[in-house]
């Protein structure tokens, strides 16, 4: 690859395709300037054939951070493949002297509207099935910055959104350093995702359940076993990978998903995503799909992910006729026994804070997501509309109903209280036509 | 004259003899100078006891929104000025939440953090997290939510890697102590403040020096 330097003495990948130097400076807001000294220099990666060339340096620098899966470059790309095939990619990362990879933004852009006016977005490569993201950096302070004076010189984009980055994570700089550079920003809380951390031993767990819910497991688990030896199966690639991956996917959209219409199986673009991350996870050795099964039939499933000691939960599904037996929470024990057996620290729920996993674990990950305006009159109008206008109206439309329902119960306290005062009317209602 | 008397008679039916003359020698001493015992603690296993979180309360770490969302409601003590400087240090603050509503939090800080007098911080050293500021909701007293979310905090910081939390109480806090102990923390060691004519001074045991736990100027 040919390099070159930039004017502050940063390696630059120099006529590489799909890579633009974004190191200006003409025309940055003073408030950004302090960011020059952060000693990151950024290179803007738009096309895919030089994302693809980014993967080894990526990885490295995921596993030398966060290490989540949700951060690496095939989950990122997969979920690309399969869900924005075409879509334009701007990814801006971020390089220290020695030219190492020491940062990574991937947006996608898009246009689109928001409050009916045409804006052109740079959004982060998620949806509901990609969990979790955020931004990736050895120094996030410096990162944050470096990235924010890029996007504050790049005038291509009018609204960033960024979604489910959990509390305390990188991008939160981002989101700061965008605010006080006078970006018209916001957040917005978003879900909350139960996790556990894991203790060193099942008993240890267990301790920390309620005993009507170890009861019950325990009850389920016996009546199960009645059917027929009750087994649990993990599938981590290989031969097994894609009919295990059938069999989970049939399973998943056997039950509500399937009638819901949000299975996997019924889209295209989630099976390709599931599928393809599965191939890929697999052959990074951190890929699991865990089956219980009754008499060799399957009746529970997980789909999970494995890195830096935590065992993060995609998918998980279980066969509706065998519902009295909680089959998902037998399967979540018999998965808990063989983190903690493995030296996990911790298992990770995603998702929604849902009545099962509250079972579990009464400790939740808050989630956000971030807007950031460009800074100017329309920027800053949406901002308002987003975060100030539209929340205030929506209060006041629910204080209007609960008062609404307020007068309503008043008034038929007061018509009870009058009917209760006067007996014969009541009497004389109740036989009138 | 009474009043004094039958309060520390009261203290000594409730302390003992010797905690009462401990008390009142530091109140003495702190009417000429400001000088304070601090008993350092460390907790570094999760007690069971406290690990299991009553419905329907949820435990988080909030987000600076939250922070700010919450603090704007003066019942749950976190002043604007307060959060800003707390949040500037990157500290976390982990909370108990009933619904939408706060019922209790704690603070945790890996970094150097002021305390009474504000002059004066505290670094927690090696790998330890320093807890401070537990605050229960009136609502929600009685049911240990501070122990449980103190727990909790610890259970998420031991994954993350660290090796546990520490704390300090002033050596006459006697209910404190008292708390802090069924809680599962262990004294280590205790750290003296002497400030006279508007210079601080400390000095820590071996036990705190041992773990890098130290309390230092601000300055």
């Amino acid at each position: 690859m040919r390099m070159g330097f930039d004017a502050r003495g940063f390696l630059l990948p120099a006529g590489l395709p799909g890579c633009g130097s974004t190191a200006r400076t003409a025309g940055r807001p003073a408030a950004l300037e302090a960011g020059t000294a952060s000693g990151v220099g950024v290179v803007e990666v738009v096309d895919r054939p030089a994302f693809l060339r980014l993967e080894k340096d990526w990885n490295a620098l995921v596993e030398s951070t966060s290490d989540a899966p949700f951060y690496r470059h095939e989950y990122i790309r997969s979920w690309m493949d399969s869900f924005v095939p075409g879509a334009r990619i701007k990814v801006f990362t971020g390089r220290d002297h020695g030219g190492k990879l020491v940062a990574a933004l991937p947006l996608v852009a898009e246009r689109g509207f928001l409050y009916g006016l045409p804006v052109r977005w740079l959004v982060s490569p998620t949806s509901t099935h990609t969990a979790r993201f955020d931004l990736i950096a050895a120094d996030r302070r410096s990162a944050a910055r470096a990235f924010v004076r890029t996007l504050a010189d790049d005038h291509t984009w009018d609204v960033i959104r960024i979604t489910d980055v959990p509390a305390g994570g990188n991008a939160w700089d981002l989101y700061h350093a965008a605010a006080r550079a006078g970006f018209p920003a916001g957040a917005w809380e978003s879900h909350h995702s139960p996790f556990i951390p894991l203790p060193a031993t099942y008993a240890a767990l267990e301790a920390r359940l309620s005993s009507r819910f170890k009861a019950n497991l325990r009850r389920r688990r016996r009546r199960l076993e009645e059917r027929g030896p009750v087994t649990v199966e993990r599938v981590t690639g290989g031969a097994a990978l894609e009919a295990g991956l059938e069999e989970c996917f049939a399973l998943e959209r056997s039950g509500w998903k399937g009638r819901r219409g949000t299975a996997a199986a019924l889209s295209s673009k989630t099976l390709g995503f599931y599928t393809g991350l599965a191939h890929r996870a697999s052959r990074g050795d951190y890929f699991s799909l865990f089956f219980l099964k009754v008499a060799g039939r399957a009746i529970a499933a997980q789909y999970g992910l494995t890195r830096g000691g935590v065992y993060a939960l995609m998918m998980t599904c279980y066969d509706e006729t065998f519902r009295e037996y909680s089959p998902g929470h037998l399967l979540m024990e018999d998965v808990l026994r063989d983190c903690i057996a493995g030296g996990l620290n911790e298992f990770d729920f995603l998702g929604c804070d849902m009545g099962w996993k509250q079972d579990w674990s009464p400790i939740v990950r808050a989630h956000h997501w971030f807007f950031i305006f460009r800074d100017n009159a329309m920027g800053r109008m949406l901002r308002k509309a987003k975060f100030d206008w539209i929340p205030a109206a929506k209060g006041g439309l629910a204080r209007w109903r609960r008062s609404g329902a307020g007068v309503q119960a008043a008034a038929v306290r007061i018509f009870d209280r009058s009917n209760r005062r006067r007996p014969d009317m009541r009497a004389a209602s109740a036989v009138a036509p | 004259m009474t009043r004094i008397g039958d309060r520390i008679r009261d203290s000594i039916a409730s302390v003992g003899p010797a905690r009462t003359l401990h008390d009142l020698t530091l109140r003495a001493a702190n009417r000429v100078v400001l000088i304070k015992l601090l008993k350092c603690m460390s907790i570094e296993r999760v007690n069971d006891a406290f690990a299991t979180c009553p419905k329907p309360y949820r435990a988080l770490f909030l987000s600076a929104p939250m922070l700010q969302k919450f603090g704007r409601d003066p019942g749950n003590e976190m002043p604007e000025a307060f959060l800003d400087e707390a949040l500037s240090k990157r500290d976390e603050c982990f909370a108990l939440l009933s619904g939408d509503r706060l019922a209790a939090y704690g603070w945790y800080s890996s970094g150097p953090t002021r305390i009474d007098p504000p002059d004066l911080v505290l670094h927690p050293g090696g790998r330890h997290i320093y807890m401070y500021k537990g605050f229960t909701h009136v609502d929600h007293r009685g049911r240990r939510l501070h122990a449980i979310g103190m727990t909790l905090a610890l259970q998420s910081y031991l994954t993350r890697g660290f090796k546990g939390l520490v704390s300090y109480v002033e050596s006459n806090n006697f209910a404190s102590l008292k708390s802090v102990t069924r809680m599962g923390y262990e004294i280590f060691g205790t750290i003296a403040v002497l400030k006279a004519f508007g210079v601080p001074f400390t000095r820590a045991s071996a036990g705190c020096r041992e773990r890098g736990l130290r309390v230092a100027p601000a300055y």
